[in-house]
């Protein structure tokens, strides 16, 4: 503290006498408008201040988070059945003759009865127009070429892409033509597989 | 018998003394508690003790306000400012280290000392090795008016301004104010003559 001059004693002390404006209440109306943004009361607005630190801060950051994560995932998947039920193109796709026992696996016509059928797959259609999910490595033994179209009404039908049943695209298709190729051995016919019964050489 | 009836007047005289020193010091403790109470609510966030204690120092706080402004406008700006800081640092109060009214004027002080730097930078490359002596007429200055000379001091620059009202009326020393302000002593000797040069002129033109 310095050593005051006598002028500046006279200063102080008139300043001292200064009477206050009276803006009492206009400048309460700022501080309060102030304070209930900064600091907002128990009579304030009912819903609490999001937590700045702590578990709940946390909670709601992962909560967020997982529900992004939820959303991109569904976006993807939709996205990608889009894209696979854009590119489908008419294929030759290989079917299986009305003989049953030659291949059962391939026979999905109508009305037939393939007891070989998976019993696990239940989620796929019994509809004829419906498209199975297709092994392409099971493709090989085929006898006659059978024109399929993608079912485009059962692709708009089905709401849920997530189930929809995978369908044959040509790329995975890399067998050779099965038109061509003859079933089994050439020159043996049936009955060549005449079974004769022979002596048995131990009883000798 | 006068000196009776002197001796019993001294008597009544000396218990209404009592008797008021003693409600006097009833009062000082009753708005000691007072203000504890309030300053206790102010620290739990409840809008009307915050607004009864803004009401209470309103007049202590816009007076110090005002020798930190330009005007009235200014220091509404200042005072507004200065209790919202208050209000919000009010849990770091504690009064076994100081006053209520202490902890107020400096956070008020300090609000008009950051409104004048504000304005203007305040470390300028002039310096002063000894301050002039002061060559202002104090028989002026008795015969004006409080706003008179408040109007004076808002025509100074803000930083000479701001040393001036930190010598002259609230008596900090130039080490303090250099502190205060992060100029250097010289800088504050420097707009201490500045002011006192400038008062001059102004109180030798209204005479």
């Amino acid at each position: 503290m310095n050593q005051k001059a006598t002028y500046e004693l006279t200063i102080t002390e008139r300043l001292e006498q200064l009477t206050a404006p009276d803006m009492v209440d206009a400048i309460w109306a700022r501080i309060e408008a102030q304070l209930d943004m900064d600091l907002p009361t128990d009579e304030g607005p009912t819903n609490p201040p999001a937590p700045k630190s702590g578990p709940g801060k946390w909670l709601n950051r992962g909560f967020i988070i997982a529900a992004v994560a939820i959303v991109l995932i569904y976006l993807f998947n939709n996205r990608k059945q889009t894209i696979t039920s854009n590119d489908q193109p008419t294929i030759p796709a290989p079917v299986t003759t009305p003989n049953n026992n030659d291949n059962p696996v391939r026979n999905n016509s109508p009305g037939t009865t393939n007891t070989q059928i998976p019993q696990n797959n239940t989620s796929a259609p019994t509809n004829a127009s419906t498209v199975l999910p297709v092994d392409s490595n099971a493709i090989a033994p085929v006898t006659g070429p059978v024109l399929l179209q993608p079912d485009t009404a059962a692709v708009k039908t089905n709401a849920e892409p997530v189930f929809t049943p995978p369908v044959v695209t040509p790329q995975k298709n890399n067998l050779p033509d099965s038109t061509k190729k003859g079933r089994g051995v050439k020159g043996i016919t049936d009955s060549d597989y005449k079974i004769v019964p022979k002596k048995d050489s131990s009883k000798n | 018998m006068q000196s009776e009836i002197v001796i019993l007047k001294s008597e009544i005289g000396t218990s209404r003394n009592l008797k008021d020193k003693q409600n006097l010091n009833r009062a000082v403790v009753a708005e000691a508690l007072d203000i504890d109470q309030l300053v206790e609510d102010c620290k739990r966030n409840n809008r009307r003790a915050q607004e009864q204690l803004y009401r209470q120092f309103y007049n202590y706080a816009l007076t110090i306000a005002l020798r930190y402004s330009r005007d009235e406008a200014d220091a509404a700006d200042i005072m507004s400012h200065a209790f919202v800081k208050i209000f919000k640092s009010m849990h770091t109060f504690d009064k076994t280290k100081g006053a209520l009214q202490t902890w107020i004027k400096r956070i008020v002080m300090n609000e008009g000392l950051d409104h004048l730097k504000a304005r203007e930078r305040f470390s300028k490359d002039m310096e002063l090795e000894t301050v002039e002596e002061p060559q202002i007429s104090n028989t002026v200055l008795e015969r004006m008016g409080a706003d008179e000379i408040m109007k004076l001091i808002h025509q100074l620059p803000p930083a000479t301004h701001a040393v001036f009202v930190l010598y002259a009326v609230e008596g900090y020393n130039h080490r303090e104010i250099a502190e205060k302000l992060k100029i250097s002593e010289g800088t504050s000797k420097w707009h201490l003559s500045e002011a006192r040069k400038t008062l001059q002129q102004q109180l030798s033109r209204t005479t």
